[in-house]
């Protein structure tokens, strides 16, 4: 994948066709349309939900989360492109954290938290009645914000842990061959190979999040949602894992959560911004697009102001 | 439900999948319902059956209130189960008031005991010293109640008694409003030697929560006062003590509830002689001890006022922890920390064995400060100007204020010392091979025999206790921390249930005994084993429960989430992290749990009843090692059964000690694997 120029800082001036996803956008046109078409900033999707020269593996519409009877987002209607990235901004506490969690039903694991509205992957309500949550995480991974291996457990059990959890039946063989191609694809490879068996504990903290994201992809999932996987990390370890990202799209989508705007501008292919209009109320969708317009060309005001830095 | 889709084979499964499906197996859900299953089954069983012995003993107590009322129960000042004429009359004001008495004399003594011993192992001993020290007075908890009551009986009596003679000579005419508390004649049994034991009995749960206060108090409180050049006792006045008042009254407040319930020491001590504002230095009697001296040979309407009494005492032991409880909890900052179970017994005994510097702990970012800052020297607080000294009267009072912390660290160590040293004296020499493998003499004045059959007993008592106990209790922990759900209904089940935990916790043991004697041994027809390890499982569950608990909530949520979102389902996530977590905290609990019921007299005196013969037989009377010693104590008394109860004190101790630190030792290791 050559995406060289996404970490590039001349955004503003380049061509709209290099911004597309690689694998499905044949055309820009319809993403033009989609960022035109927000232009009512209350709720708009990042690309046009009926086109259908882009995969949709998941969208939203309308979903609004609680926790109790406190609004944190409202009428969130979102569709991320198959094999793009992805990033929702915003400033702290306007909600994008917390409807990252909804994506995957772990928002509701949080005491009196619940989510209404809909979550689409592949056309099948996340939230319908027959999804259990269990399926879904499963078939949506997450990366969370500090890095969380299982300390105890070697480096090639956390791989073999979500495996094992969805009771795949591998012999070694196929164990082996899972934890080298996930370590490969998370980079982490040609670090561990020699210490497979060794308490993860003892990695470092970027060594860790790679290794959360190989354990992630282990499970194959169809949607990787990341909530600011670097935040917890040194600038070194920042840069291997947007390098990572940018890598990942070739084997699924990416939803990320940043309050980092240069990584947003760094890494992802669409941007969500989301933010709160005023103290107590939800967060809420301001505006959607093609990175380089929501960075270089802003329809919104309150967009300007936060990625210009003046705000948030 | 709809019908699961068939499970993808194994080597698709991996493999990408348009659209994947958002159902999962329907053995995965089933096996999601075993396990919910299970837990809530657990808590249901257990609470249904403490339901079920509760509800039948307060059933046995109609009568009494029907005879007497309840008023007329509670505030009768007779007890004459057998009359030379006429009806029996019982009534509870002399076992109350004896309960109480005993108790606040007993607090009087170990509370200022306590707070010192806590000062020094918080602030005033050498760093090096703290654990040792503090471990030793957690030892102290561990000694069975009956040894206390040995020991008081054959060594401290007599030590006193000349005492007791010169308080009745001298101060025997003083009067307080008609009560005449020192005057004589001295007996065996008396007010004064019961409470000194109690005091000595429960310093060490007083001491140890006072301690867990001293910690939190902030390290800017105590630098404020040495940078306005306190020395160190003013320090520890002026900026310790104030912080942790309110914990000292809940504090004191937990040891009351324990102090009212204790029986054996009691029965052995106070002697039995139901009184109200009866001399001090004479007889008296206790709820718990009545109930224990009397309910083996009562029937009708006199086991009837038995079971009300202990009711009395049930809830007062209650109505006293439940105060002390909430007290404690506001002061330790509203953080709502349950009773420390593990940690207190992690850095209570296992102190006794110091670990090398802990490195790791010092970057753990919530460890707490473990002592005054080391900065500024606080004997010399020498003004910037120069020669500027302490006053003398400064100087001697901190002098004195440490006096006193020195002298009550020599009151709890003293009897520590003096019990470990009697057992050893007399104890050792019992001890042979044929000691485990022979039964106790019939003959009263015979050295020769054993303990085989009480070992063997206390053995298999422990057995029944731990197998109904700990699967039981971990189960019923998962319910409450990991299964309910908080802000749903489950979750105020969990609660619920979590109270009745905690009320089991407070439950005096001799309480445990009498309803299980009523709702076990009075419906079978016959003591048993069963019956008395039963009785000793309802006093290991809440410990094995509320220890569990505390450690499940320290698993890293980070961990259980990481496992949910790689699609591990809940049984899964429980199994394979929560659980690895735990463990070693969960086998913590269980080992304190069999520790504790393990030197249990009084539950057992009227469930497994005691057996002179050998006896492994379930449905029959078992011997166990604190029954064997409470009897040759209370019953035989000669020189030769003393030295077999010592002898049998010693193993039991040993086992005790051995359990607890082993428990405290497997927590400690895994806690410091956790924070590298």
């Amino acid at each position: 994948m050559t995406d060289a120029h996404s970490s590039g800082g001349d955004e503003a001036v380049a061509d709209p066709q290099l911004e597309a996803p690689a694998a499905h956008a044949q055309s820009s046109a319809p993403v033009g349309n989609a960022t035109l078409a927000s232009e009512a900033p209350a709720t708009s999707a990042l690309a046009d939900p009926n086109d259908s020269s882009l995969v949709h593996p998941m969208r939203t519409l309308d979903l609004s989360c609680y926790f109790g009877s406190h609004k944190a987002v409202e009428d969130i209607s979102l569709a991320f492109p198959a094999n793009t990235v992805t990033a929702l901004i915003g400033p702290s506490g306007c909600g994008k954290s917390t409807l990252l969690r909804s994506l995957n039903r772990m928002h509701e694991l949080v005491p009196g938290a619940r989510a209404e509205g809909t979550v689409l992957l592949h056309d099948q309500d996340v939230y319908g009645k027959d999804a259990d949550p269990v399926a879904v995480r499963r078939a949506v991974g997450m990366v969370f914000q500090r890095p969380n291996p299982f300390p105890t457990k070697s480096i090639a059990d956390n791989i073999w842990a979500g495996p094992k959890f969805n009771r795949v039946k591998g012999g070694k063989a196929e164990r082996d061959d899972v934890v080298e191609r996930t370590l490969r694809g998370a980079g982490l490879w040609d670090e561990v190979k020699n210490r497979l068996t060794a308490p993860a504990g003892g990695l470092s903290g970027g060594q860790q999040q790679r290794l959360c994201i190989a354990r992630a992809l282990a499970v194959e999932p169809d949607v990787l949602l990341m909530d600011e996987p670097c935040s917890a990390l040194d600038p070194q370890s920042t840069l291997r894992i947007e390098d990572l990202i940018r890598e990942l799209k070739d084997r699924v989508t990416v939803i990320i959560v940043t309050h980092n705007m240069q990584q947003a501008a760094r890494v992802s292919d669409y941007t969500g911004f989301i933010t709160i209009e005023n103290e107590g109320e939800p967060g809420r969708l301001i505006e959607t697009g093609l990175t380089r317009d929501v960075f270089g060309n802003p329809k919104h005001s309150r967009t300007e102001a936060y990625v210009t830095g003046r705000f948030g | 439900m709809t019908p699961p889709p068939p499970p993808p084979p194994p080597d698709e499964a991996l493999a990408r999948q348009f659209p994947s499906p958002l159902r999962r197996t329907g053995s995965s859900v089933a096996a999601d319902r075993t396990y919910t299953g299970l837990a809530v089954g657990a808590a249901a069983i257990a609470v249904a059956f403490v339901g079920y012995l509760i509800w039948n003993t307060v059933a046995q107590t109609g009568d009494v209130w029907s005879t007497f009322g309840v008023w007329g129960f509670l505030t009768g000042d007779q007890w004459v189960p057998t009359p030379v004429s006429g009806a029996p009359i019982f009534g509870a004001l002399p076992f109350i008031y004896g309960t109480l008495m005993t108790s606040i004399l007993a607090l009087i003594i170990a509370v200022p005991a306590a707070i010192g011993i806590a000062l020094a192992t918080v602030v005033l001993l050498p760093k090096k010293l703290r654990g040792p020290i503090g471990g030793m007075i957690n030892l102290l908890a561990a000694v069975p109640s009956v040894i206390f009551g040995l020991w008081g009986l054959t060594v401290l009596v007599p030590f006193l008694k000349p005492g007791l003679e010169w308080l009745s000579t001298t101060f025997g005419g003083l009067s307080i409003f008609g009560w005449y508390p020192f005057e004589g004649p001295i007996t065996s049994g008396s007010y004064l030697i019961s409470a000194l034991v109690l005091a000595i009995m429960v310093l060490p749960i007083i001491t140890a929560i006072i301690r867990e206060v001293l910690i939190t108090v902030p390290r800017d409180q105590q630098e404020a006062a040495y940078a306005l050049g306190a020395t160190r006792w003013e320090m520890v006045r002026h900026s310790m003590l104030p912080w942790a008042r309110s914990g000292i009254v809940g504090a004191s407040a937990l040891g009351l509830g324990r102090a009212v319930g204790e029986t054996i020491a009691i029965a052995l001590l106070l002697g039995n002689s139901p009184g109200i504002f009866t001399s001090l230095v004479g007889p008296g009697s206790t709820l718990a001890s009545i109930i224990a001296l009397q309910t083996g040979e009562a029937s009708g309407l006199q086991m009837s006022a038995l079971t009300a009494l202990a009711v009395v005492l049930f809830v007062l032991a209650f109505g006293i922890n439940a105060v002390a409880r909430m007290v404690v909890r506001r002061s330790q900052g509203g953080a709502a920390r349950k009773d420390g179970l593990v940690s207190r017994a992690v850095t209570g005994i296992a102190g006794l064995f110091p670990r090398r510097a802990p490195k790791a702990v010092q970057v753990s970012p919530s460890a707490l400060p473990d002592g005054p800052p080391p900065p500024p020297a606080p004997r010399e607080p020498a003004a910037i100007t120069g020669s500027a000294s302490l006053s003398r009267s400064r100087r001697v009072r901190s002098r004195l204020g440490e006096g006193v912390v020195w002298a009550s660290l020599a009151f709890g160590m003293v009897p520590l010392i003096l019990v470990i040293w009697e057992m050893i004296r007399v104890g050792l020499p019992a001890i042979s091979g044929s000691f485990f493998t022979e039964l106790p003499p019939t003959d009263p004045s015979s050295y020769a025999g054993g303990i085989s059959n009480a070992l063997v007993g206390t053995l298999i008592l422990m057995g029944i206790a731990t197998l109904l106990a700990a699967p039981l209790g971990i189960l019923t922990a998962l319910f409450i921390r990991d299964v309910a759900r908080p802000g749903k209904i489950s979750g105020k089940i969990g609660s619920a249930v979590g109270f009745v935990v905690d009320i089991l916790l407070g439950v005096p043991s001799i309480v445990v005994g009498l309803i299980v004697y009523l709702g076990v041994v009075i419906v079978v027809g016959h003591f048993s084993a069963w019956a008395g390890g039963i009785a000793l499982a309802i006093i290991m569950f809440p410990v094995v429960v509320r220890a569990s608990d505390e450690v499940l909530q320290l698993v890293p949520q980070a961990q259980k989430e990481a496992a949910m979102a790689l699609g591990a389902p809940k049984w899964r996530t429980t199994l394979s992290i929560v659980i690895p977590a735990a463990l070693p905290g969960i086998i913590t609990g269980v080992l304190l749990g069999v520790a504790r019921a393990s030197g249990e007299t009084a539950p057992l005196l009227f469930t497994s009843l005691g057996n002179q013969f050998f006896s492994t037989d379930l449905n029959a009377p078992i011997a166990a090692i604190p029954q064997l010693i409470y009897q040759r104590t209370i019953q035989v008394a000669t020189p030769a059964s003393l030295q077999l109860a010592w002898g049998a004190a010693l193993v039991l101790v040993a086992i005790i000690f051995i359990l607890n630190i082993g428990g405290a030792l497997i927590s400690r290791r895994s806690r410091t694997l956790e924070v590298r």
